[in-house]
């Protein structure tokens, strides 16, 4: 089995344990992709975030979570089944057909660059960035980060807000997000890749 | 603010580094110069990415499910984690006392870093390439003082579990029987837990 598919199938066992040990329904479909894959993909994602929300509510209602050490002892078996896994970080260890998928926040050699770097990266949101008003009245401050990925021709898909602090002030980050230029694409062992980054976006009134 | 450069962030890693499911975080910067090192991307201090402890935290936050489910959490490498003191400690303010904070270090630092990580790390993943100052220095362009000397104070001030301590085979720098004495000493020092493999030359 390749390394890919142990890994999101032990993931998938972890899921598994948190929604029975919590009474939360997961229906997983089993994954018919035969190719490489880098152990978890949107689908898996999806359903990790389910059971964040699920768990949010249950925490909510005034019921326990019951996570921490769950898998423990899921993790102890696999081991001699992960024993060959590289024990330091090697930039080749992902194989080729990965790379050429999405990288998704895996280790990239060449990271994704704006074009003149970070200071005109920041001195582009400076610029473009409009304080709502709305956020201003209220005076809120603060930061929010969001998600976006560097397509492997260097264009920009828009992601989501990863944490905000509203007032207009998440919907005017992704605005400025999406009106980036190209950036250098990220690179690995000379092939482009696609590459999740994220960033925070200052909103700070003057005084 | 605090910053720090890093150059990887390699999710899902399963018992690779300590007991659950781990996200490597590999920061650039490292006083040594490995013959065999596999990210030599670490010695250049310009190329990667700068992030607060805040801009990683909303990053790898994304696998804290299985971080708590599984007693995993951060491994801290490099380059040479230690030299991260502030951002670390920043890191796990943020993150809090549950996931497990590891760092792979050379051990090769001023000793004050050390101190000040060790009440925020969990554990450490020390690669003491050779025992022998002069195997070291050939194959590091370092010496190993400050590695005995900070290895001595993590195991005096604390549980000898939390150390997994690598003691590599390197080709046409130590033998079998140096890697052997480097063992001996280590145990004699009260090193409980070692890692023996050999390096990949690339």
């Amino acid at each position: 089995m390749k390394k890919g598919k142990q890994t999101c199938k032990i993931l998938k066992e972890i899921r598994k344990q948190i929604a029975a040990e919590n009474d939360i329904q997961l229906v997983i479909e089993e994954c018919t992709y035969q190719g490489d894959c880098l152990g978890t993909c949107p689908k898996c994602e999806a359903e990790v975030r389910y059971l964040e929300r699920e768990l949010e509510k249950r925490q909510r209602m005034g019921k326990a979570a019951a996570v921490a050490g769950l898998s423990v002892g899921l993790m102890a078996a696999s081991q001699t089944a992960f024993a060959q896994q590289p024990d330091t970080l090697k930039m080749d260890s992902i194989i080729e057909k990965e790379l050429e998928t999405e990288l998704f926040g895996c280790i990239v050699e060449t990271l994704p660059s704006f074009p003149g770097g970070e200071r005109k990266l920041f001195e582009f949101i400076g610029k473009n960035v409009v304080y709502p008003k709305e956020a201003i009245d209220a005076g809120v401050e603060g930061q929010v980060f969001v998600e976006f990925f560097v397509e492997k021709d260097g264009s920009i898909t828009v992601g989501k807000v990863l944490k905000g602090i509203g007032y207009g002030c998440d919907e005017e980050a992704l605005r400025v997000i999406g009106l980036m230029p190209k950036w250098e694409p990220g690179s690995q062992r000379g092939k482009r890749v696609r590459v999740r980054h994220t960033l925070p976006i200052n909103f700070k009134l003057s005084k | 603010m605090t910053s720090a450069l890093v150059f990887g962030i390699g999710r899902h890693r399963l018992t690779t580094d300590g007991e659950g499911v781990t996200t490597l975080v590999t920061f650039n910067g490292c006083p040594l110069r490995c013959k065999y090192c596999l990210n030599k991307i670490s010695w250049d201090i310009v190329k990667g990415r700068h992030y607060t402890p805040e801009m990683l935290y909303e990053e790898v936050k994304i696998d804290q499910l299985y971080f708590l489910a599984t007693h995993g959490g951060i491994t801290f490498g490099g380059g040479e984690p230690l030299l991260q003191v502030d951002f670390i400690k920043e890191f796990r303010v943020l993150c809090g006392p549950q996931w497990q904070i590891l760092a792979e270090t050379s051990l090769n630092v001023p000793l004050k870093n050390v101190e000040a990580l060790d009440a925020v790390l969990d554990g450490y993943i020390i690669d003491v390439k050779d025992m022998d100052p002069e195997i070291y220095k050939a194959y590091t362009g370092n010496d190993n003082a400050l590695v005995l000397s900070n290895l001595e104070w993590i195991l005096s001030h604390g549980d000898p579990n939390r150390i997994m301590v690598r003691v590599p085979h390197i080709p046409d720098f130590n033998t079998d029987e140096d890697v052997a004495r480097s063992m001996e000493r280590l145990k004699t020092m009260g090193v409980v837990n070692f890692d023996e493999f050999t390096y990949i030359i690339r």
